[in-house]
């Protein structure tokens, strides 16, 4: 990897206007308006005052300038920032407080009395416990906080070879376990916070971009072999941070999402000074490792003429493996694993401009970026423009916009068996990669030798010279070689995320602020088989394509109030919000391909059929009023409450309103006099304990309309029909999860060292899970014979410890490096009635979940007991592909 | 000035505030709807008998919830028939039916499972369905129409029955009835609750489908304004048909003879005198051929691009274009005749017959692919549920049982349908030794006549023989008291229903 990140220095302040004034016009017209007209009055009616102009410079400790730093007069709009030598003028009236602060040092106030030059150092800030966290609808001092709350930095993850921000987070934060797939690109990981918090809903945290909550139901695949995660729609070189809400305190203001624990992305925006310009690019390598070494072709030979022996059948003239010869008379030894695998190259450009001027503040990106995986034609490229723009046109007004705009591909041949999205991605598949790298045997080519391709009338790998002595019609599944030279099964996406906010201080102590943004994301799936491929043998050929639209949009409202009396500080903040999110999915498939020459669905073909159109309708609705309260006393003590009341459509009829709550409280112990006069205050200096306790809920992956018994079309030899499809519950609620955290942060040494212990459990009830009902019964469902239910209890808890330190903090060089450790228990404490123990997957995988032990276990065979049984019953599972190992033994494995 | 200025600020701030208060007080007019959506691609159950077009969509509802896949769409046929020796598994592929055939079924099978699963949920469709009418959700058509409607709900529902206890049931000549049948669900579902329902016995589920055919042989129309409809929909004819089937399995062969005598004349030519004039088709081929709505079909499962079989027979058996598959007539060659123990190399099945010609040999492998249904993806020739040559071999069959000769009357059948096939050839009563070789010749007629049609393993079934070992694949036979002779109640019934009991 790569990477060069260096400020433009050509860039001057006339580029930028140019281009601001270009986008101002474009976009922004509106803004530019009260911009002028208000400033210049409100310039107006202070200047009675008797103006002195000054200038000073902004060194660090080590007498270095210091640009960007910000130049306010307390109280006044009167503002300017250091240039890059530390410089600044500034016309002020006499007798101001100057307030200067700066990213990363402690902010001082100054009194000027005269224009002679101002010299000033700052002091850089505690950084790990004076950063500002997002905590949802707001920002607080890391300080502050009640909550448990990891932040990190954006560029953390910007130049990681991934597809998507989540897929980077592993293992950098306590208590968020993150799962990347099996080399597949653009899967979405396995994502949970704090364990696994439901069984039949999303586990996946709430992903609130920008205060946008976006789609993120983790997989959108789709009918297509290549994966997708809807969160590649944000590139990750655009984001500035990343803050993970863990406990209740942090996640309840989400109320009925926040179970799961929420994702805060702010995306990056100017900052104080000269227009930058910055380049950041990245090239990389991708291999499969560790692959399961196979037998070579002689090994082959021996060992399944063994099992032929073993089964009784073998015959050394009409039944036995053998090897084949090539054209050229060697034998034939094929390593499946190099028409599977591939060695990947990606590499990744981003180019961004930023910069602010005292009253706006802009940044702006373009990036691309292009992916190859380790399967062959499995690939991502994603092209991005982001732009952020935040201007304070007077003293009380604000207004920003944020316009990001993602074209994303990605694309595949065949299915690569990384399971996650039901048949198209299953490993059982006839055409999954994975599995076809293992199982095809070594002893026969993908040609034969007369440079036709070695195929079975069912377009599986044929015999070769075994053809006439081995009683078996293949000696694989698809000849893979036929099709990743032929077919195609892609998607791409076309996402907009957008914003656009207004803010207004009536008043020196409240904040209305008004955000009203977009998450639309429109998704084109396209496959093609050619007839001469297994995936396309049976229809003669097929191409589909499915479309689907989705699009959300956000609408907060909040008032906050912020009120100091002394030493006490108060906070009020009230909300409302709502979210629509409408959607559809429209497909066609057509088959029977009428010139090998046509390879899209417009091309000529017999057939045309619907295509994954049944009710692909998304519409849901969710109504909130929140209200959050925070208090301190001097900065020593910190209360917090949240309040949430929520109501979802998608829910039952006679529940579909829920209140949420969150408390908590903190102390800064270091504040206190007899901590920092003893002398273990004089190694502690900051040590805060805090609790918190809330109620929160979890709704994700619920179904639209699954809650009414509905009655879906349906055809009866052409006749229109209707038939009874799904099984509603008008009681569904919830699955509310009460939540409580005690934890101490802590600094050593003057913050040389920062670290965080926590204790933390998450108790479940009211579990949503589809109840399985006797078969029998026939009610109709997704999944048949269950119904959506609140029932059920479950439990996390768990043990979180992090340290980080700066062992090497010089001007030049640092080196930080940051140590965590989560322990997790999950157990189920209670199931439905009558339910013993839930056995859920697919032919991929099967778990089971009973009470008293951890959701999902596996139960595995008793291999030492039964070996001859084994065999039976994993030639069943290799050859069947809708076959499992029918035996349950209680050896549990976890 | 500066007072003026302040005042012009205020006074955009409080237009800013209002404008914000009333697109407040706009979007929450809306709130309800949004709270509340309707779906456009779904019926909620409110409206779902508003109209009698919407019920009568609910009607073909019903016969599409029994072409479903795992039914007559058509795995059940395909099992039924490749667990009996008539086929040759060329894969043994357990996703295509390989543990079936392998006479290895077990509780969690998926076979076994999804079968179970998906004839119960049309059970209780019609349940629901039923449940609804009688509520009022029949105000809105004539009574008589109503009644036309339940009865072909009622239809379905016996024959599903029905079809459950041919595998998930001992024959009723095991113990007369007594042995356990299946859990009777009669009423809708559609909501949580205690489904705990133990097993009736065989003679009572079978009591029920008869109930349910009676029902429907008094209700159905006598016939539909389309050959089309005649064939898709049942119709009186269609419910003495299947109760020719239904008493048979139950080795009632005097109620065999009396529904049958219904359909048949007492001489020939064979054609049913009332409702729709069901009679053998001349050509044997033309049966399995668009429009697949001649007389002899009374009734099938019919299939279009846009609702074809999720496992179609012509998928199953037809062979792929590389071994004598045409670019119209190919499939995925899943399962061939099988030519050592399967009625293909029966000296009875001679080559001149017509119904040979619905066979071929691979060009490759040179196995015998059966070709009765020949259409190439999307496979949407019609399955084939009750046929008249059905009807008259049932009856034939009964009235030889029940006079214990070589009956005239019944040898005449078995001509009609051997004769159809064999232009110009019949078979004399003088050629069979004794009145078991005559049935045994009926059997084996019926074998030519029906296979891929899913009738062999009902046969098995109520005659109590043994299914056939398949030596090709060292499978071997399975004895009427073998525990694999019929298929176990799947897991999950076990599991959840608390009065179940496995067989």
């Amino acid at each position: 990897m790569k990477q060069s990140n260096c400020p433009n220095p050509w860039a001057k302040p006339l580029f930028f206007t140019s281009r601001w004034s270009l986008i101002g016009f474009t976009c922004l017209s509106l803004l530019s308006f009260p911009n002028t007209i208000f400033a210049e009055e409100y310039g107006n009616s202070i200047s009675y005052q008797e103006e002195i102009e000054i200038n000073g410079r902004i060194v660090n400790k080590n007498g270095s300038p210091v640009a960007g730093v910000s130049i306010t007069v307390k109280g006044k709009s009167i503002s300017t920032s250091t240039n890059s030598t530390g410089n600044f003028t500034l016309k002020v009236p006499r007798n101001s407080v100057l307030v200067i602060t700066s990213m990363g040092y402690q902010p001082i106030e100054h009194l000027v009395l005269n224009s002679n030059p101002i010299n000033l150092t700052l002091s850089e800030s505690n950084e790990e416990l004076d950063e500002v966290v997002v905590i949802g609808y707001g920002t607080q001092s890391r300080k502050e906080t009640t909550g448990s709350l990891t932040s990190l930095k954006g560029d953390e993850v910007a130049n990681l070879p991934v597809q998507s921000f989540d897929a980077s987070l592993a293992g950098r934060s306590s208590g968020v376990q993150v799962n990347t797939s099996a080399g597949v690109l653009n899967q979405a990981p396995v994502f949970k916070i704090r364990g696994t918090n439901s069984l039949s809903l999303s586990t996946y945290p709430l992903v609130v971009i920008d205060g946008v909550p976006a789609f993120n139901d983790n997989d959108d695949s789709g009918p297509s072999y290549a994966a997708a995660n809807p969160l590649s729609a944000i590139n990750p070189a655009d984001i500035e941070s990343i803050d993970i809400a863990k406990d209740a305190a942090a996640t309840s203001i989400y109320g009925s999402r926040a179970a799961n624990g929420v994702v805060f992305i702010t995306t990056k925006k100017g900052k104080r000074g000269n227009a930058k310009v910055n380049y950041e690019g990245w090239l990389g390598y991708t291999t499969a490792n560790r692959l399961p070494e196979l037998l070579n072709a002689s090994q082959y030979v021996e060992i399944k003429n063994e099992a032929l022996m073993n089964d009784g059948t073998y015959n050394e003239n009409t039944n036995y493996y053998g090897l084949s010869k090539d054209a050229n008379g060697n034998t034939i030894d094929t390593r499946w694993y190099d028409y599977i695998y591939q060695t990947g190259t990606s590499h990744s450009h981003n180019i961004n401009i930023s910069g602010a001027t005292e009253k706006t503040t802009y940044y702006g990106s373009a990036a691309y970026t292009d992916q190859q995986g380790i399967f062959q034609k499995n690939g991502f490229n994603r092209k991005s423009a982001m732009f952020n723009i935040d201007n304070t046109t007077t003293d009380w007004l604000k207004l920003g916009v944020k316009l990001n705009y993602v074209n994303e591909n990605n694309l595949a041949a065949m299915a690569t068996a990384s399971g996650g999205s039901g048949g198209f991605q299953s490993s059982s598949s006839s055409g999954a990669m994975a599995r076809i790298a293992l199982i095809s045997a070594p002893i026969i080519g993908p040609y034969n030798n007369d440079g036709s391709f070695n195929v079975t009338s069912n377009g599986f790998l044929g015999l070769m010279d075994n053809t006439g002595h081995l009683n078996q019609s293949r000696l694989g599944f698809y000849n893979p070689v036929i099709s990743l030279l032929n077919n195609y099964s892609n998607n791409t996406g076309n996402n907009v995320q957008s914003n656009a906010y207004v803010q207004i201080k009536p008043l020196s102590w409240i904040t209305y602020k008004s955000v009203y943004g977009i998450d639309y994301r429109n998704v084109d799936y396209n496959n093609y088989s050619s007839p001469i491929t297994g995936e396309g043998l049976g229809s003669n050929g097929s191409a589909s394509s499915v479309s689907s639209k989705r699009q959300r949009w956000v609408w907060t409202n909040t008032l906050t109030m912020d009120k100091n009396y002394d030493k006490h500080s108060f906070n009020l903040l009230l909300g409302q919000e709502q979210q629509r999110t409408t959607g559809s999915m429209f497909g066609l498939e057509r088959t029977g391909q009428t010139d090998p020459y046509y390879s899209n669905i417009q091309g000529g073909w017999q057939n045309v059929f619907d295509y994954r159109t049944d009710n692909q309708e998304i519409n849901n609705y969710l109504f909130s009023l929140f209200s959050r309260f925070q208090y301190d006393y001097e900065k020593k003590y910190f209360f917090t409450a949240n309040l949430r009341q929520d109501e979802y459509s998608a829910l039952g009829l006679n529940n579909k309103k829920g209140v949420f709550w969150g408390i908590s409280g903190g102390w800064d112990l270091a504040k206190e006099s007899f901590w920092s006069s003893s002398s273990l205050g004089q190694k502690i200096n900051a040590f805060k304990l805090r609790s918190s306790f809330g109620k929160v809920g979890n709704v994700g992956g619920l179904s639209d309309f699954g809650a009414i018994n509905t009655y879906s079309a349906i055809l009866y030899g052409g006749q229109p029909g209707l038939t009874y499809s799904v099984t509603g519950n008008p009681d569904l609620k919830w699955e509310t999860s009460k939540k409580f955290d005690v934890g101490v942060d802590f600094a050593l040494f003057n913050s040389a060292i920062t670290g965080e212990i926590g204790y933390y459990k998450n108790s479940i009830d009211g579990l949503i899970f589809a109840v399985p009902l006797p078969p029998s019964a026939g009610v109709p469902n997704g999944t048949a014979n269950s119904i959506l239910q609140n029932v059920g209890e479950m439990f996390n808890s768990g043990l979180e410890f992090t340290l980080s330190g700066a062992p090497i903090k010089k001007e030049n060089f640092g080196w930080n490096s940051s140590f965590n450790l989560t322990t997790n228990h999950n157990e189920v404490v209670t199931l439905a009635n009558g339910v013993p123990s839930i056995i859920s997957g697919t032919l991929d995988g099967m778990t089971i979940t009973l009470p008293g032990e951890s959701a999902g276990m596996l139960y595995a065979i008793e291999t030492a007991v039964l070996i001859q049984k084994l065999a039976v019953e994993f030639l069943l599972m290799v050859m069947g592909r809708r076959c499992f190992i029918n035996r349950v033994l209680p050896e549990r494995m976890m | 000035m500066a007072n003026n200025n302040l005042r012009k600020m205020k006074s955009s701030k409080s237009i800013i505030l209002c404008a914000t208060g009333l697109t407040l007080l706009f979007s929450s007019c809306k709130k309800e709807e949004w709270l509340n959506p309707q779906p456009k691609t779904l019926i909620t159950d409110v409206t779902a008998f508003s109209t009698p077009e919407r019920i009568l969509s609910q009607v073909n509802g019903l016969y599409a919830s029994m072409k479903t896949t795992s039914y007559l769409g058509s795995w059940y046929t395909i099992i039924s028939d490749v667990r009996t020796g008539e086929f040759h598994c060329s894969n043994m592929n357990a996703a295509t039916g390989s543990t079936m055939y392998s006479m290895l079924p077990q509780t969690t099978t998926t076979d076994v499972n999804d079968i179970w699963v998906a004839l119960y949920a049309s059970i209780n469709k019609i349940n629901v369905f039923l449940d609804n009418m009688d509520n009022g959700g029949d105000a809105v058509l004539d009574a008589a129409v109503a009644n036309n409607y339940r009865a072909e709900a009622r239809l379905i529902r016996g024959m599903t029955y029905y079809y459950l206890l041919q595998f998930y049931a001992r024959p009723y000549w095991d113990g007369n009835g007594s042995k356990p049948g299946l859990p009777l669900r009669l009423t809708g579902n559609t909501g949580p609750g205690n489904y705990d329902l133990a097993r009736s016995s065989v003679a009572d589920t079978y009591k029920q489908v008869l109930a349910d055919l009676d029902f429907a042989e008094q209700n159905l129309p006598s016939n539909y304004s389309s050959a089309f409809l005649n064939t898709t929909r049942a119709h009186k004819n269609s419910a003495i048909a299947l109760k020719t089937r239904v008493y048979l399995s139950m080795r009632d062969y005097a109620k065999v003879v009396t529904e049958a005598n219904k359909l048949v004349p007492a001489t020939a030519p064979f054609i049913a005198s009332s409702g729709v004039g069901n009679k053998l088709e001349a050509n044997f081929a033309d049966i399995f051929k668009s429009p697949y709505s001649s007389n002899e079909s009374i009734f099938s499962m019919p299939f279009t691009n846009n609702d074809a079989p999720g496992s179609a027979l012509s998928r199953y058996y037809l062979p792929g274009t590389g071994d004598g598959g045409t670019a119209t007539s190919n499939g995925a060659g899943e399962y061939s005749l099988n030519k050592v123990e399967g009625i293909y190399s029966s000296p009875l099945w001679v080559d001149s017959d017509a119904r040979k010609s619905l066979t071929k040999i691979g060009t490759k492998t040179g196995k015998a692919w059966l070709t009765k249904f020949n259409q190439a993806s999307p496979y949407i020739d019609y399955a084939p549920v009750i046929r008249y040559s059905e009807v008259l071999l049932n009856l034939s069959e009964a009235l030889a049982r029940t006079t214990n000769t070589v009956d005239a009357r019944s040898l005449a059948f078995l001509n009609a349908v051997y004769g159809r096939s064999n232009q110009g050839s019949s078979l004399s009563a003088s050629s069979f030794a004794n009145v078991n070789a005559y049935l045994n010749r009926i059997i084996e007629e019926r074998r030519i006549e029906f296979v891929g049609e899913g009738i062999r393993n009902g046969d098995i079934m109520r005659l109590g023989l043994t299914i056939p070992a398949k030596s090709q694949h060292a499978i071997a036979a399975v004895p009427t008291d073998d525990p694999a002779y019929i298929l176990p109640i799947p897991s999950n019934e076990l599991i959840l229903n608390n009065l179940m009991e496995n067989n």
